[in-house]
């Protein structure tokens, strides 16, 4: 199985690099990109998962899922800001593969990103 | 002897003949007496009889033939019966006996009857006759009364008369002599004095404390016919008495005949009438309306003194006068006008209240209610119109303000309402910024917290990390752990200072401080962040004066703007500039860096604001910064303020006072919240994503804040913070 390929959109460089050391040590290619700006750009290379912080300086994940639904990606929500199940569920039909707090569990990281490359 | 005794028979005889003289005088003299008396027995008027006990007449005078026409040969030795009437015989019998018996003289009044039978009043005087110390006879002396008896007869009837007239006169009545004594009074006077006032003096029958009553014209006159008329009061009672007197001729003498009119009730009622006419005269003035009567002409009759108050003139200036020239607006003359008049030709009926705007005597314009009555005469005819009048102007005033301020409350309470709506609305509103301070916290606080947690996972596990082998990485997640360590570390210092300064347990520490000395040392420190960002610090001091402040505040402040421009500025320089201005010494900090877009500025001392303009990820702080500096400020009556040109630099500017004063700020931390006011605006928020405005999300977000007691080291704890927090504006 080839690696997969994630670009992971989020300002905060120090949680970027962690997440890059982990998801990287659990067998993925990760980008990175400090703004919404060049996480668009980079995208074009296209990539297997997007992981989107929501606030970032230019713009909210939210604004680049819009801006990226149309391709066979799948878009995982890396936050701060805990929401109701039953958001998460209208996410989700909304595209939206999972959504996961921070600070988060390094394997429950791991194993909820595994399971969605894999399905 | 014998000459002797011749000598006594000569004296004998001497003294005889002296006797003898004597006696013949004696006798002469008796009967010259006896003459005399009966010379006047026998001329005499009356009758003087001469009777014995059986009534036989023995003497019979002229007087008695002319009385009752016997002769005295037809009368001498007959019964004196003979001439007394049948009804008096018996009568005149006992007279008889009386006398026999030795009563003494005695008056009686008989009927006789004469020769020809015609009846006679007689007076008779029965006398006894004596001789030798006994009764022998009887003498009467009879008087003809019968004229006399007519004349009492009249006189009594007359008396009558009087006594009747006067009874009937119901005055009092009486005549007084020119001394002062009453004559006569009638019934009436009687009555009113209580006993008889004959003999009395008049003065004081009145009761005069003088020998004249002071209204009496005694003094003065006593002319026959002269009437004067006067009251008197005070001798009869509580009576009150007109009393008129007149001067007569009393039997032949001046008299003043006094006729006495009991007036007491008719003063009563005059001095009733009086009093009423008085107590109407009272309310007519006391009334509190107006009360005006206009003649038919429309002049002025009748006004009182609320009349003459309401219409600013005296009743001197306003009877007479016209009503409606000179007391009613001229364009409204004629209106009124022909009202009245044809009211006054019974053309249109009576407005009973009709309510017309006057004017004063002093041109002032007042409103008045009139209730209006016609005045007739007793034909029927009309002859003006009587007006009571109230002066509404104020009522009307008040009636209009009350209106208006009833207006003004409904308009109130519509602006209440809408402010209670936009109050609801804001309290919404605040909720939600509540809410996303506390987003923004608990973002601020969870990001660095992400960034630490994974890299120290990343260091626990060694399927990561092998210390000994990846010495850069292992490097790279501790050097990564201590940035977000540090940035922690400032977030919740600036949260804590945010916090003493709302819950009011902040205490500014005031002393002599050279800010300059102050501005200098901050500049030094911070010199090397300038310079490894390869910014030069520019120095533009004016001396400055000690100022009295919180050094550490101070400091503060200094560091929060200085590292700003520093931070924000990635090219050129950072001025700091200082001079005095009046009481206050004044600080600018001006930068090149990359400013402040306009929609900002304004914004810009709310909390975590930077947080939302798009470029603190670069930098450190998350924006709590100028808030703390704002409030410092505000704190010691200072102030702040910024100008900015977006991408070309930023001013800001501060003054602190130079003598410390304790601020308005100040005094009210922690008596009071302050006005509730959102850090960010509604507009920010727009163009936040739908997940962001996610309300469960939020409470969640607010509950896990709680439950961590992340607010807890925060002074009071989460719940005072919730209740204590306040949010200010640039």
């Amino acid at each position: 199985m080839s690696k997969k390929n994630i670009l992971y959109i989020e300002d905060n460089r120090d949680t970027a690099s962690a997440v890059k050391i982990i998801l990287e040590g659990a067998g993925c290619n990760v980008e990175l990109a400090y703004t919404g700006k060049t996480g668009l750009k980079i995208a074009k290379n296209g990539f297997d998962l997007f992981l989107l912080d929501i606030m970032l300086p230019d713009m909210s994940g939210w604004d680049i899922f819009e801006k990226l639904k149309n391709t066979k990606s799948k878009f995982v929500f890396l936050s701060v800001i805990p929401v109701s199940k039953e958001r998460i569920r209208e996410l989700k039909k909304a595209g939206i593969s999972d959504y996961i707090t921070k600070p988060f569990v390094k394997e429950d990281l791991i194993k909820r990103v595994q399971k969605i490359l894999k399905s | 002897m014998k000459s002797k005794n011749n000598m006594e028979k000569v004296e004998n005889l001497l003294k005889c003949n002296d006797k003898l003289i004597e006696i013949n005088d004696l006798f002469k003299k008796n009967k010259e007496k006896l003459n005399y008396y009966k010379k006047v027995v026998k001329d005499s008027n009356d009758a003087i009889v001469i009777q014995n006990f059986n009534g036989i007449v023995k003497s019979w005078n002229k007087g008695a033939e002319r009385i009752y026409g016997f002769k005295a040969q037809e009368m001498i030795g007959k019964n004196i019966l003979k001439i007394i009437d049948k009804k008096h015989r018996k009568s005149a019998l006992k007279n008889i006996q009386d006398i026999k018996s030795g009563k003494p003289t005695f008056r009686v009044s008989q009927i006789r009857r004469t020769k020809d039978k015609k009846e006679v009043s007689v007076w008779i005087i029965y006398s006894p006759i004596y001789e030798d110390e006994e009764i022998i006879e009887i003498g009467t002396t009879e008087q003809d009364v019968t004229k006399n008896l007519k004349s009492i007869v009249d006189l009594r009837k007359s008396e009558y008369i009087l006594k009747v007239v006067t009874e009937a006169i119901p005055e009092g009545m009486n005549i007084v002599d020119e001394k002062c004594n009453i004559l006569w009074m009638n019934d009436n006077f009687l009555k009113i004095y209580g006993k008889s006032a004959i003999g009395k003096k008049c003065y004081e029958v009145y009761k005069s404390y003088r020998k004249q009553c002071k209204w009496c014209p005694w003094k003065k006159s006593f002319k026959v016919g002269k009437i004067k008329s006067l009251i008197v009061e005070r001798f009869s009672g509580d009576k009150v008495f007109e009393l008129e007197q007149i001067g007569i001729m009393f039997k032949g003498k001046k008299a003043i005949l006094e006729i006495f009119r009991d007036i007491t009730e008719k003063e009563k009622m005059k001095k009733k009438i009086i009093e009423e006419k008085d107590l109407a005269q009272r309310f007519f003035h006391l009334a509190g309306t107006v009360i005006l009567g206009l003649d038919i002409n429309g002049r002025i009759n009748l006004i009182n003194k609320k009349g003459e108050e309401v219409l600013e003139a005296n009743e001197k200036e306003i009877l007479g006068k016209n009503w409606f020239n000179n007391f009613i607006k001229e364009g409204q003359r004629e209106e009124i006008r022909g009202v009245f008049n044809k009211l006054m030709k019974r053309e249109n009926s009576l407005v009973v209240d009709y309510e017309n705007p006057i004017i004063t005597a002093k041109n002032k314009e007042k409103l008045i209610l009139w209730h209006n009555t016609l005045l007739k005469d007793y034909n029927g005819k009309i002859i003006g119109i009587l007006s009571s009048g109230e002066d509404v102007t104020k009522k009307r005033k008040i009636e209009m303000e009350l209106k208006k301020s009833k207006e003004e409350l409904e308009k109130k309470v519509v602006e209440r309402t809408a402010d209670l709506q936009k109050a609801y609305e804001d309290l919404k509103e605040l909720e939600v910024v509540k809410s996303d301070f506390l987003n923004m916290i608990s973002h601020e606080l969870k990001t660095p917290l992400t960034a630490m947690s994974a890299h120290l996972e990343i260091l626990r596990d060694k399927s990561f990390v092998d210390i000994n082998k990846d010495k850069a990485l292992y490097n790279l997640s501790l050097e990564a752990i201590k940035r977000n360590n540090d940035q922690l570390k400032i977030l919740i210092g600036n949260l804590l200072e945010l916090s003493r300064i709302q819950s009011g347990k902040f205490f500014l520490n005031i002393s002599k401080v050279d800010a300059v000395e102050v501005v200098s040392g901050v500049i030094e420190n911070l010199d090397i962040l300038a310079k490894l960002k390869g910014i030069k610090i520019v120095k533009d001091f004016r001396k400055l004066p000690m100022i009295n402040t919180d050094k550490e505040r101070l400091v503060e402040i200094f560091n929060n703007l200085i590292g700003n421009a520093i931070k924000f500025t990635e090219n050129g320089h950072v001025k700091v500039k200082c001079q005095r201005e009046g009481e206050f010494v004044v600080f600018e900090i001006i930068d090149t860096g990359i400013g402040i877009k306009e929609e900002h500025l304004s914004h810009l001392f709310e909390k975590f604001y930077q947080a939302g303009m798009g470029y603190s990820r670069k930098h450190e702080g998350v924006g709590l910064g100028l808030s703390i500096t704002k409030q410092l400020l505000d704190l010691q009556g200072g102030m702040i303020s910024v100008k900015s040109v977006y991408g070309k630099g930023s001013n800001f500017t501060i003054k602190i006072p130079i003598r410390y004063k304790k601020s308005k700020e100040y005094i009210a931390l922690g008596k009071k919240e302050d006005g509730v006011k959102k850090f960010v605006e509604k507009k920010e928020n727009e163009h936040l994503n739908p997940l962001e405005k996610e309300d469960m999300a939020i409470k969640n977000l607010f509950d896990n804040i709680n439950e961590k007691n992340v607010f807890k080291k925060l002074k009071g704890g989460a719940k005072n913070v919730k209740k204590k927090y306040t949010l200010h504006r640039g």
